[in-house]
């Protein structure tokens, strides 16, 4: 991270429950502006929950901490408001909206961007087919129902395509390679690819090494048990990959019982 | 019924005023007579289980009658003017249309081209008395006065109505539409419509109801009871797409009556938009009477507010060999309710028959309620038969995904609610007919995200 780079993207002590059960336990992250960062952990590390109480989520309750994005505070504002303001997350199971076409519901999102409320839609119908030729997409895509009856890998195609034409500064991408086969984990990748830019970050979420093959990260965390135990380049990953998580389990044990605290930092 | 005159009277003067030939004001009086003698509906009584008969009497207001004003032909372009609805292209691609204000002056138009081939499309008073013999042999025969309590009443006191007649052969190609509109304050209005295809015929009508927004007193909706009644005979090898759009004001009580009799290899689309009126009850019903008749009947019903609505369908397999298939979706806001019942009848003759039914219903409140229950009378056992119901919350997480690409709750959920529509309407093939349901449904919408 040079000197002159500035954050986009900031969590502190991010504490959260679900039902009263406290998920995240103290979160800590700085992403700077054209960063990739990865947060890899096992199933059940918080992870997920991450993803959508970064997004709003209402069933999420936040006990403490802050989120601040282009300098401003994210708690306070809905889900919507986060979006239009440049926040997307990719989800990991995304919701079919029967009886909605794709076309229709991309047109829908970028009006509600505009003051306007208009989007042309010679321009829109350009873009979008310019965008689902990228991504490999049949052009019949455009007129199915969102989600509807789509295979995990056209979901998941679907969901790189709403980035492609919502154009976020910030993307969260939660297990985006999660049920892929290899050649559909390449287009995926690839289009996150063409996406990454200096002004826009990302956050992937995954508890796999395989898509850091293709998505370089300049910042990997593992988080364990809600919290960031370990910040690394991507030798971390790599070093998960060969050896699992159970090494940070037993270094992070060892600092407890040498320290006598009973949290851990990486 | 109003201080100034007795039922009877009213009667008289209908059939007076009308001209009308003695059979018919002959009907009307024995039509009354049925409406006065018989109870009101007994609640035990399963139509009744979920609406108050007490609230269709007419006692409390004026039961509008004909001015004298007949049925007027005019030129399309004259009718364009009459209503804003109507000045823009709505009126492009019809092959005609009729307006009616309070049952009365009903302006119409028909295109050439199918005047010539003898379709006859215009208010039932005029055709009674241009085609008096074609009346008397189709009118109240599906609806007839031993129908029910309120259908007699609409034959007892109906005026204007709507005729429409397409003779054997004649296919037209483009929709008709009819508009009854009722902006009397503590009024009664009773439009009827009759529709006749005779042997390979087809045509698609929209029979929409309405009132002026704020035609009432102070500016506010008029306060209407309306007891509408919709029969068709639909001949061999004949198709029907008829669509009903009830878009009342919010100070109407409603009660409609809806029935049509499919014949051999005969088609009939049935389709409600519902939309309009604070008390509201449907019957409706279609009857396959040839070997082959199919018949599709959909819904869609969104309400909000107070709103009631209680609706009953019935398809009714009389022959072999019969086919029905009904979608009826209902979306509810506030405090809005809704009853579904609906009923598959298989006679014992009618083996070899296919009969689907689907109700979904989707809730925005925790305060609307909806009901749906499905009614079974199998009598024959080669038969295929399934149906289906539910009743539930919008999906959290659905409106979830749509706001975290940017739509506000309001849209999020209007997007939900198009899309569970969606599928009913388009099973309407006719594109321009399509788009015009849907700009009812979409105007009823729009109302409500901007609020």
């Amino acid at each position: 991270m040079s000197d002159n780079s500035h954050p986009l993207f900031e969590v502190q002590n991010l504490k959260v429950a679900i039902d009263g059960n406290e998920i995240l336990r103290g979160v800590d992250l700085t992403i700077n502006e054209g960063e990739i960062h990865a947060i890899m952990g096992r199933n059940g590390s918080g992870k997920s929950t991450m993803a959508y109480v970064l997004m709003g989520h209402p069933h999420y309750e936040v006990l403490d901490g802050s989120v601040k994005y282009k300098g401003l505070d994210m708690l306070d504002l809905d889900t919507d408001e986060r979006a239009r303001l440049g926040m997307f997350l990719a989800f990991q199971y995304p919701m079919s909206i029967p009886g909605v076409t794709v076309a229709k519901f991309l047109h829908s999102a970028l009006k509600a961007r505009e003051e306007s409320g208009e989007v042309a839609v010679r321009e829109f119908r350009t873009n979008l087919n310019e965008a689902m030729n990228l991504l490999g997409v049949d052009s019949s895509f455009a007129s199915r129902y969102v989600n509807d009856g789509f295979s995990g890998g056209e979901k998941k195609r679907l969901e790189i395509l709403q980035m492609f034409m919502l154009e976020p500064d910030f993307c969260i991408l939660d297990e985006t390679d999660s049920g892929l086969d290899i050649d559909a984990l390449k287009t995926v990748a690839e289009g996150v690819n063409a996406m990454r830019s200096e002004q826009r970050s990302m956050l992937l979420i995954t508890h796999y090494q395989r898509v850091l093959n293709y998505v370089k990260p300049d910042v990997v965390h593992v988080m364990m048990d809600g919290k960031i135990v370990r910040t690394g380049g991507i030798e971390l990953a790599e070093t998960l990959e060969e050896n699992g998580y159970e090494w940070i389990e037993q270094e992070l044990f060892q600092n407890t019982e040498a320290t006598g605290i009973g949290t851990a930092e990486a | 019924m109003s201080t100034l005159m007795s039922g009877a009277e009213a009667v008289r003067t209908i059939a007076q005023v009308g001209n009308e030939p003695d059979w018919l004001g002959h009907w009307r009086l024995q039509a009354w007579e049925s409406y006065e003698g018989a109870p009101l509906p007994d609640r035990v009584a399963h139509l009744w289980r979920y609406s108050e008969p007490e609230k269709f009497l007419i006692d409390k207001v004026e039961p509008l009658l004909p001015d004298g004003s007949t049925g007027q032909a005019v030129d399309p372009t004259i009718v364009r003017t009459l209503s804003d609805k109507f000045a823009s292209e709505a009126t492009q691609g019809l092959a005609g249309l009729l307006i009616q204000q309070d049952m009365r002056a009903p302006k119409f138009s028909l295109e050439e081209e199918w005047r010539e081939a003898g379709v006859i499309f215009c208010d039932l008073s005029s055709a009674v008395e241009q085609y008096p013999q074609i009346l008397e042999k189709h009118l109240g025969k599906q609806v007839s006065i031993e129908e029910s309590k309120f259908a007699a009443l609409n034959a007892a006191l109906f005026s204007g109505g709507v005729f429409l007649y397409v003779p054997s052969g004649v296919e037209i190609n483009a929709p008709l539409h009819a508009v009854h509109q009722s902006n009397q304050d503590l009024a009664a209005i009773f439009p009827r419509t009759l529709v006749v295809l005779e042997e390979g015929a087809s045509a698609i009508l929209i029979d929409e109801y309405g009132n002026t927004p704020d035609a009432g007193s102070n500016g506010a909706a008029p306060r209407v009871i309306a007891h509408a009644v919709t029969e068709a005979s639909i001949d061999k090898n004949s198709q029907l797409q008829y669509f009903n759009v009830q878009n009342w004001g919010a100070r109407t009580r409603s009660h409609y009556t809806q029935k049509i009799h499919v014949g051999r290899d005969a088609q009939a689309v049935s389709g409600g938009i519902v939309l309009g009126g604070i008390y509201n009850k449907a019957d409706i019903r279609t009857e396959l009477l040839g070997a082959n008749a199919y018949s599709e009947m959909i819904g869609v019903l969104l309400g909000d507010s107070l709103q009631h609505f209680d609706n009953h369908t019935e398809h009714v397999h009389v022959h072999s060999h019969t086919y029905s298939d009904l979608d009826f979706k209902v979306v509810l806001e506030d405090e809005a309710r809704s009853a579904y019942t609906g009923l598959i009848r298989i006679d014992l003759e009618a083996a070899d028959s296919e009969a689907y039914q689907e109700n979904r219903n989707l809730l925005l409140d925790k305060q609307c309620r909806a009901e749906s229950i499905p009614e079974l009378e199998i009598l024959n056992e080669d038969v295929r038969c399934t149906h289906g119901a539910t009743v539930g919350p919008i999906d959290e997480e659905q409106v979830f995904y749509l706001m975290t690409r940017g739509l506000p709750r309001r849209a999020a959920e209007r997007a939900i609610v198009e899309g569970f529509f969606a599928p009913v309407l388009d099973r309407i093939e006719d594109k321009a007919m399509h788009g015009r349901l849907w700009n009812y449904v979409r105007g009823k919408l729009e109302t409500k995200t901007n609020r």
